[in-house]
């Protein structure tokens, strides 16, 4: 059986008002099965519904192996390392004439923004993952940074 | 005049597998991307998001992207696969504006130019903008945001641009659908994700080809600092090779400009 003749199947449930299609040819067997599912998003907005994806199972995003610790950390156990997840500049305000996201000696939570990374029209942000008091801020503003250097030590609380 | 996004013409043309499936149209938002970054909601990989109006339309750092209402295209796509977001995000870059080349090509036999990292211009003129944003947690990127505006039946443009701007209407000389356009950048722009992961040189390689650029002298301009170069090429992550002399500098961001 096609993905094509798949999709068109699909596609003849979702615009139906049936929940459920099965079809059996030359013993394969399709069941298409349709979830309604409620719209969670702001009053002003509408929503097209999504499509059931019984044809192809996204997998689920798989959760990166934590990096090794470096020996820094492993020495002070309570200080943790914010590196960068990508080759770019690093930026500590939003724009040249802005405060900084944080000074050394600021307390933050986690999903607190430490930082920009911009690497070619990329703007990536970083949040703290940690709570704790910024202790070290290890690259200057506007400087180049490598893939995994460590930016900030943060003193966990 | 502006016309009510037609819902079903773009869902008819709509062949994607997951990029558009949940969409969300807004009247007025400050920011597509703003309104997927700071959303706590768990979006669906692929959430695309468009609005009629942003009242807050951004730029690479404190610029505005300026769009009127209801005439044009300005939406932001949502992605969380780790595969792509954590090896490939820098091929995003390119990937986003070759689709917008590659649509208008297909749709209109427009010929359009890119220009690093990914602008899209016709005649030297702005035609599409792009801005990626990215949130990680610690050191590991979360989601990926794509957000793209691009001018579609806007005729008149008011105010101090940078580069002159342009629109589809004004290239075709009549209006053209918008449902149309998005469904097939979204149709392509899943093509090319996937294209990242089983052939990464052939976006590299379609980006070159219309990236009138390479070969020449540049300039590449950030707050004060300019430097001068040979546009020698693109690496294979997508970041500029600039040739001065001997050295060959990689270059990760920055406007650029032919001296």
């Amino acid at each position: 059986m096609d993905l094509n003749y798949i999709k068109k199947l699909v596609r003849i449930v979702d615009e139906s008002g049936i929940t459920d299609l099965e079809v059996d040819e030359n013993g394969v067997k399709v069941k298409i099965a349709k979830k309604i599912r409620a719209a969670n998003v702001p009053l002003q907005t509408s929503v097209i519904p999504q499509v059931p994806m019984t044809a192809e199972v996204i997998p689920q995003p798989i959760k990166p192996v934590p990096e090794k610790t470096s020996t820094e950390e492993s020495k002070h156990s309570n200080l943790h390392e914010i590196k960068s997840p990508i080759v770019g500049t690093f930026y500590r305000a939003p724009a040249p004439d802005a405060d900084p996201y944080v000074q050394i000696g600021d307390s933050v939570g986690v999903g607190t923004v430490l930082c920009i990374i911009e690497a070619m029209k990329l703007m990536n942000e970083i949040e703290s993952d940690v709570s704790g008091k910024v202790v070290k801020i290890l690259v200057e503003n506007g400087k180049p940074v490598e893939f995994n250097q460590p930016l900030f030590l943060i003193e966990l609380s | 005049m502006d016309k009510a996004f037609n819902f079903e013409s773009f869902d008819i043309k709509l062949e994607t597998d997951f990029i558009g499936r949940n969409f969300i149209y807004i009247e007025e938002i400050d920011s597509t991307n703003r309104f997927l970054s700071s959303s706590n909601e768990k979006y669906d990989n692929g959430t695309v998001v468009l609005a009629e109006k942003q009242t807050e339309g951004k730029g690479r750092k404190d610029r505005v992207w300026l769009s009127a209402r209801g005439l044009n295209l300005t939406f932001s796509i949502l992605l969380t696969e780790k595969k792509i977001i954590l090896k490939n995000h820098q091929l995003i870059n390119l990937a986003s504006s070759l689709c917008v080349a590659l649509s208008l090509e297909n749709l209109y036999q427009l010929h359009p130019e890119l220009k690093w990292p990914n602008d899209i211009l016709i005649d030297n003129r702005k035609i599409c903008g792009i801005l990626i944003e990215s949130t990680s947690k610690g050191s590991s990127l979360e989601k990926l945001i794509v957000g793209v505006g691009l001018n579609v039946n806007q005729a008149h443009f008011q105010g101090d641009f940078r580069i002159e701007p342009t629109s589809i209407k004004i290239e075709v000389d009549e209006n053209v659908e918008r449902e149309k356009v998005l469904a097939e950048y979204l149709n392509c722009f899943e093509e090319v994700l996937s294209k990242i992961k089983s052939n990464p040189s052939w976006i590299t390689s379609e980006w070159r080809e219309r990236c009138r650029m390479i070969g020449k002298r540049i300039a590449v301009t950030e707050d004060d600092k300019i430097r001068y170069g040979i546009f020698t090429d693109i690496s294979e992550d997508g970041f500029l090779l600039l040739r001065n002399g001997s050295k060959v500098e990689e270059i990760h961001f920055g406007d650029i400009s032919v001296t």
